[in-house]
């Protein structure tokens, strides 16, 4: 069972989420605003290893919050780990 | 032939809630001083459902949203029941310390636990859900 620490309700089972998506990182060498949404939107990098990402706790405090998250263990990390 | 007596189990029951929903910023609402015998739920940092209250007034954020909440459900929970729900129906830890709030899914629905500091609760969820969550916690 997946465990995933919410900063308002504690620790919970994976049940109680909803997953958001990853936090884009778009490249500075994209300068054109419409490249950069292109990128954000589009080009995803299937980070293999430790991702920031958002998640909703859904079933608690109804709130959006940013984890980190290693894709290969699915271990969550403290944000300033 | 093997009679069986009647037993009637104490069935939960579940009441809507007329209460106040306060969405302010999170350092005033941990310094308002709610009306005498109402009670906060702090869902979130940001977010309140007062109930037993007539209309609060947050004067120190210009900002904050005070509406009239009719989307929650009570169950009043003695402190065996409590336990005894914990027991079959919550896979989290329920909190130590007491009073305290907890929020999470009972029975596989969402729902707040209001601990009251003699272990009493009373059992929030959304009006859409509660027939769903009595009759798992009835079962």
């Amino acid at each position: 069972m997946l465990w995933i620490e919410c900063p308002n309700c504690g620790s919970r089972p994976f049940e109680e989420y909803r997953y958001g998506s990853v936090f884009p990182v778009t490249p500075e060498a994209t300068t054109d605003a419409a490249a950069r949404n292109v990128d954000y939107a589009w080009m995803q990098d299937n980070i293999e290893g430790i991702t920031l990402e958002r998640w909703f706790h859904e079933s608690g405090c109804r709130r959006w919050f940013t984890a980190r998250r290693d894709t290969t263990t699915d271990q969550f990390h403290p944000l300033d780990d | 032939m093997t009679r069986r007596a009647n037993v009637h189990a104490p069935e939960l029951a579940c009441v809507p809630l007329v209460g106040w929903r306060i969405v302010a910023d999170p350092s005033v609402l941990d310094h308002v001083r709610w009306p005498k015998g109402s009670m906060a739920v702090r869902i979130s940092p940001d977010d309140v459902f007062l109930i037993g209250a007539a209309e609060p007034s947050v004067t120190a954020d210009a900002h904050a949203i005070v509406t009239p909440e009719h989307g929650f459900a009570g169950i009043d929970l003695s402190a065996a029941e409590v336990i005894a729900i914990a027991e079959q129906h919550i896979e989290w830890e329920l909190p130590s310390q007491l009073p305290a709030l907890a929020q999470g899914q009972v029975a596989g629905v969402p729902a707040k636990l209001v601990r009251h500091a003699d272990g009493s609760a009373l059992l929030l969820v959304a009006c859409a859900a509660s027939n769903e969550l009595v009759d798992r916690l009835n079962r």
